[in-house]
């Protein structure tokens, strides 16, 4: 059985309020070298079929809290990020105001080449200034013993 | 009868694809490679509510479900996982003992049949070297595996002679273009799970790669 | 670089996504940890990534989920992601020599949200695929 605070199940945190700007989307986009006009040309992006510049969809990764809810999981010294699962919505423009909140949807146990492995399943919603869902990120963490090789 | 006997459908938690994608892409590679059936092994789980028998008659392919278990000896492939088992075992549960599961099985009219054993911690041979006790009921592993690497294959065929134990093939797929990698080639016709746990019990049966997949003639 | 659309029509299970190759530099995952304000030490402080286990600093997970989309959106101008589920299967370091490949799965046709699944991958020099998953792609009909 594994340990860890049950009562943090399902409960929904709201992490925080961000504000987008063009500066934050091309700086992101330049640093895994994307020219996509799309994302980087203030110019030409608005004739285009996105009808004004939008931030690529990995974009959700800027918005960043301080503190996020723990389920304390009495298992392993290191936490890894095990996987991701996303939906991309609506696109994220200059201007947009996006407000990030996360439930821990499960926690559960399973083994691999490196021993037993603890999951933290938690997923993120991002909504803009409209109410609007933009994304959804489900991220699977993995507790383990050590980091010496993954899976 | 060629069956890939190890895929994962959306249904384990670190799947990727539905099980009619599988069917489609199974469609498709038809045309040139023989795929008559593929097994859904889903990790620590029986998939008892699915009912995947108007998709088998769609697409003419024989769909079975199993599962594949975490236990105290590395993973075990389950065919022909029953009420008994799920009330004797908790599937979830990473530490049950896989030598019970393997007797239990087989007493229930079922087989298992351990997967990847040549690779670290959660294959088979790695705890029969630190003195794992199998029993006496093992009869079949998972002799190649589509995850594993050769050397972990060839640590499964080493089992397989010093054991004189049978040998599938499964591609381990969790992703459709993984599919049929490795499967196993039955000299028999098999048209439900209770036929494949026979014909996994009597031998018959060899793993193969997708390229020797071919039609006759 | 020139930009394709590409159409709905035109693409078939079976084909492969144009492969992206990169290799991430201790400056590219400082300028990608510094757009994504990330605070965790174990894509900056070599000393701290080792206390972990790692044998050096390794990019973020969602470094690798940007290289997959932009594979995606430089194969087809104009596509747009619409899911992308991975699997992190081993570290991406600094230095290693890698490329972004997809294959199309499956052909959605939806009328107005015409799709394709693709199997993506990050694989490095060795063959292995520390990033492996699953991508839909809406993709414009000529229509």
């Amino acid at each position: 059985m594994i340990e860890f605070d049950r009562t943090i199940l399902a409960k929904e945190f709201v992490l925080g309020t961000f504000q987008v700007t063009a500066e934050m989307i091309q700086a992101f986009a330049q640093a895994v070298g994307d020219t996509d006009p799309r994302y980087m040309d203030a110019e030409t992006a608005p004739h285009g079929p996105s009808a004004g510049l939008i931030a690529p969809p990995i974009f959700y990764d800027v918005f960043r809290a301080d503190q996020v809810p723990d389920p304390k999981v009495k298992f392993g010294k290191v936490t890894f990020n095990a996987g991701q699962r996303c939906e991309f919505y609506a696109p994220i423009r200059p201007g947009d105001t996006i407000t990030m909140k996360t439930r821990i949807t499960d926690v559960y146990e399973k083994t691999g080449r490196t021993g037993k492995m603890v999951f933290i399943v938690r997923e993120t919603t991002y909504e803009n200034q409209q109410g609007e869902k933009v994304a959804m990120v489900e991220q699977s963490q993995v507790r383990r013993e050590s980091g010496s090789s993954r899976e | 009868m060629i069956l890939d006997m190890h895929v994962h459908s959306d249904v384990s938690d670190d799947g990727m694809a539905s099980v009619e994608t599988y069917l489609r892409w199974i469609t498709r590679l038809r045309q040139t490679r023989r795929i008559d059936g593929i097994v859904f092994t889903e990790h620590r789980l029986f998939n008892s509510e699915a009912d995947y028998e108007t998709l088998s008659r769609q697409y003419n392919i024989l769909i079975l479900k199993g599962t594949e278990a975490d236990t105290d000896c590395g993973h075990i492939l389950l065919y022909g996982v029953n009420e008994k088992i799920l009330r004797e075992f908790d599937l979830t549960n990473v530490h049950m003992s896989g030598r019970d599961i393997i007797q239990a099985m087989q007493d229930a009219g079922g087989i298992g049949v351990p997967s990847h054993p040549g690779r670290r911690y959660i294959g088979l041979v790695e705890h029969l070297e630190n003195g794992y006790e199998i029993g006496e009921t093992l009869r079949a592993v998972e002799q190649l595996n589509g995850g594993s690497s050769q050397q972990e294959n060839a640590r499964a065929i080493q089992l397989v002679q010093d054991r004189k134990l049978f040998g599938i093939g499964g591609s381990d797929a969790h992703f459709v273009s993984a599919v049929g990698k490795y499967m196993t080639e039955f000299k028999r016709p098999i048209d439900t799970m209770h036929d494949l746990v026979e014909h996994l019990y009597a031998g018959e049966y060899r793993p193969i790669p997708l390229d020797e997949a071919r039609y006759p003639g | 670089m020139s930009r394709k659309a590409m159409y709905f029509e035109d693409v078939d299970i079976g084909d492969e996504i144009a492969p992206l190759p990169f290799t991430p530099t201790r400056e590219h995952i400082a300028a990608y940890v510094k757009a994504c304000h990330i605070t965790e030490k174990r894509f900056t402080d070599e000393a701290y990534a080792r206390s972990l286990g790692m044998e050096s600093i390794i990019a973020p997970g969602n470094m690798g989920l940007a290289y997959l989309s932009r594979m995606i959106t430089d194969w087809a101008a104009g596509a747009v992601l619409r899911k992308l589920d991975v699997r992190f299967r081993g570290f991406v370091k600094p230095g290693d020599h890698l490329t972004c490949k997809g294959l199309i799965v499956e052909k959605h046709a939806r009328g107005s949200e015409n799709s394709i699944e693709c199997d993506v991958f990050i694989e490095n020099a060795q063959g292995d695929r520390p990033v492996a998953g699953s991508a839909t792609v809406i993709l414009p009909t000529r229509g």
